[in-house]
């Protein structure tokens, strides 16, 4: 069985996913293969490694209805919690905060993928960077190439365990 | 007839689909289908249509290939 502990807890956010949207269709599926594969192989947990919160999946009207099916398996549909619901009206800080969340358990680290040009807008807001120049260690924010790039190494270690 | 309601479709790794046949042993599934399942690789996609009913049932598979998906989604 291919059984992965993936260093990181994947959070999407719909501009990644529209980023996506932007690059040629043999792309888009080569990373949402990728997602797939993490899904189903991680061994601490599978089929909800990826995840996005559904205040951000409401904004994908880029996925076809036909597309459906196939992002589902690339990544669960988490509701908002309601630590999350009430705070500012800021996609980014609930995105922090529920990657926070997610880091709780194994593997204790999560990474959050975002569009490009979308990165300066988390690694200045208030909950990632706290404090006199302290910043979230266990949160990686990676955007646009970067992300699509982990996704790739990722997939290559599902194939390497073989 | 059997009541064809509750039908879903997942994706998973042919090996899963493989260990679910093997292992549960309420689950339906036609000799046909069953044959293609267990002559797919462990780390083949399959996109595989089940009915929640009581046994549950694999009524359809196709893998997914990343020809398939370029063109889906």
């Amino acid at each position: 069985m291919a059984k992965i502990s993936f260093a990181e807890r994947i959070l999407l956010s719909s501009t990644f996913i529209k980023y996506l949207y932007t690059l040629e269709a043999k792309k888009r599926a080569e990373i949402l293969r990728g997602l797939m594969y993490v899904n189903t192989c991680s061994v601490q947990h599978k089929k909800c490694h990826n995840v996005i919160l559904a205040s951000e999946h409401g904004r994908l009207e880029v996925i076809s209805p036909s597309a459906r099916d196939y992002w589902k398996s690339g990544m669960r549909t988490c509701e908002d919690p309601e630590f999350i619901q009430n705070a500012e009206n800021s996609e980014v800080t609930r995105n922090i905060k529920y990657a926070v969340y997610l880091s709780d358990e194994k593997p204790y680290r999560c990474a959050i993928l975002i569009g490009p040009g979308e990165k300066n807008k988390y690694l200045e807001n208030s909950h990632y960077k706290y404090g006199e120049g302290r910043e979230l260690k266990s949160i990686r924010v990676i955007e646009g190439e970067d992300a699509s790039q982990l996704i790739i190494s990722y997939t290559k270690q599902v194939w390497d365990s073989r | 007839m059997p009541d064809m309601g509750g039908q879903f479709v997942e994706i998973d790794l042919a090996e899963d689909v493989q260990d679910l046949l093997s292992h549960n042993a309420d689950i339906q599934c036609n000799e046909e289908i069953k044959k293609e399942i267990f002559s797919k690789k462990p780390l083949a996609l399959l996109k595989v249509t089940k009915t929640i009913n009581s046994p549950l049932s694999i009524i359809a598979i196709e893998e997914v290939t990343p020809e398939l998906l370029a063109s889906e989604v």
